[in-house]
């Protein structure tokens, strides 16, 4: 078991740090479900691992160590090692689910807002107040936009707008931005994917609004003179979230995106990609699988009230 | 309709209602059919602006032979009612997926040079 079981953490790290600047190079659709895919993957193993290390604890109770009579190997993983991850892990859990709680309570309140207001799926509000224009996946979708800001664009760009939330709510963004934030919250070493998901995600949309419209450019001048508009605003409605940003330079990057030649699928890099986290996933099952060796036959000595009746083989 | 179909019509029909609200005037389905600039059917505009009336998003008054569609004041809503939603310590990005986050800046006269160099493209190329 020794190295097979530390190999996730080194996976999950690697993907974290590769992950986002594989994303600018694929098509934002692949790079998006690349991205949550891996974050899964790498969360999920890296999870595993905590688990299993914290498991040889058990392994190492006096009553269960001592009945053994020596003839279970000792495990190879430190006690030390075995209690940080345990501690580890309960950290990651509670975060996960403050995470996971937090979003629930935004989801809820989302369908609350969305039935209150009324209208059918996917439909448009209007606001009277000059709020960021956005999509709000709840009750088949809405999409909001102040009376203000539909006025400061012309008609193509108020088109390329609303087709650009429109693809958010089709292509449910936010179970992408959902995971990617869960899989960052429970391992710390996919914490940068959660943007990376955010940035991609909105260059999805740009590219579908593009693709609708037929015209990159227009969907451009939409972002630009948005974020020119919204610039020139005092600061922000107090009510309206702001919290953490994806990052100020996102919206040049979106324009100059847009304004170059749409990007093309890189089947060689998705493969590779993939690859690297097909294995995360392989080495993380087969360090579950050796390192129960370690563990269950201490378990079943210490007798038949102590654990299920699993097999001294495997 | 197929799921497409179906999110064509939606999004024609937010495209229409856009429009009315960006004129901020009543306007018959010819004048509607300007404001969207773009190669559209006349009846698909009207039979468009009718499903908006269904659905109490707009209102409509007789103009001479044709009728006269406005924005709906249900269609608006105030800050009062989004504050539920929109209010919070949480972090809302996640579910919420606004056009744009916040804007440094700095990247102001980066924005205007684009903008301009887009609008020149526009100029020159057509779409």
């Amino acid at each position: 078991m020794h190295v097979a079981v530390y190999c996730p953490f080194l996976a999950s790290v690697l993907l974290g740090l590769t992950a986002p600047a594989l994303a600018r190079r694929l098509p934002p659709a692949t790079a998006t479900r690349l991205l949550t895919g891996s974050a899964l993957v790498a969360a999920g193993s890296t999870l595993l691992a905590v688990a299993v290390l914290a498991l040889t604890l058990v392994g190492r109770l006096p009553g269960v160590a001592g009945s053994a009579g020596g003839s279970a190997p000792a495990s190879p993983v430190p006690a030390v090692v075995g209690s940080a991850a345990a501690i580890g892990g309960v950290l990651v859990a509670g975060r996960g689910s403050l995470v996971a709680l937090a979003r629930a309570r935004a989801l809820l309140a989302a369908r609350a807002l969305c039935r209150d207001l009324g209208g059918a799926g996917g439909q448009l509000i209007v606001t009277d107040d000059d709020i960021q224009p956005m999509a709000v996946p709840a009750c088949g979708g809405r999409i909001l936009a102040s009376r203000a800001h539909l006025a400061t664009l012309p008609a193509g760009e108020r088109r390329a707008l609303l087709l650009h939330e429109s693809a958010h709510l089709a292509d449910h963004h936010h179970l992408y931005r959902l995971a990617a934030e869960l899989a960052g919250a429970v391992d710390p070493f996919q914490h940068g994917v959660r943007q990376a998901v955010h940035y991609a995600t909105e260059r999805w949309a740009d590219e579908v609004a593009a693709a609708a419209v037929g015209d990159r450019a227009v969907v451009a001048r939409a972002l630009a003179r948005s974020g020119l508009r919204s610039a020139g605003r005092p600061a922000g409605a107090r009510w309206e979230t702001v919290a953490l940003s994806a990052g100020g330079g996102d919206v040049v990057r979106r324009v100059r995106a847009l304004l170059a030649p749409a990007p093309s699928q890189r089947p060689a890099l998705v493969l590779a990609a993939t690859a690297v986290v097909a294995c995360t996933l392989a080495v993380s099952l087969h360090a579950q699988e050796d390192s129960e060796r370690y563990s269950r036959p201490a378990l079943s000595t210490a007798g038949p009230h102590q654990a299920g009746s699993a097999p001294l083989e495997r | 309709m197929t799921v497409d179909g179906r999110r064509e019509r939606g999004d024609l029909e937010n495209e229409v209602l856009a429009a009315l609200v960006a004129a901020g005037r009543p306007a018959t389905p010819g004048e509607v059919l300007q404001l969207l600039e773009r190669p559209l059917a006349y009846t698909t505009v009207m039979t468009t602006l009718s499903r908006l009336h269904e659905k109490g998003a707009v209102t409509r008054e007789r103009a001479g032979r044709a009728y006269a569609y406005a924005t709906a004041d249900s269609a608006t809503v105030t800050a009062r009612r989004m504050r539920r939603v929109l209010d919070g310590g949480d972090d809302r990005t996640v579910v919420l997926a606004r056009f744009l986050d916040e804007l440094d800046p700095r990247d102001v006269p980066v924005l205007q040079r684009l903008l301009a160099e887009a609008e020149q493209a526009q100029q020159d190329g057509g779409r």
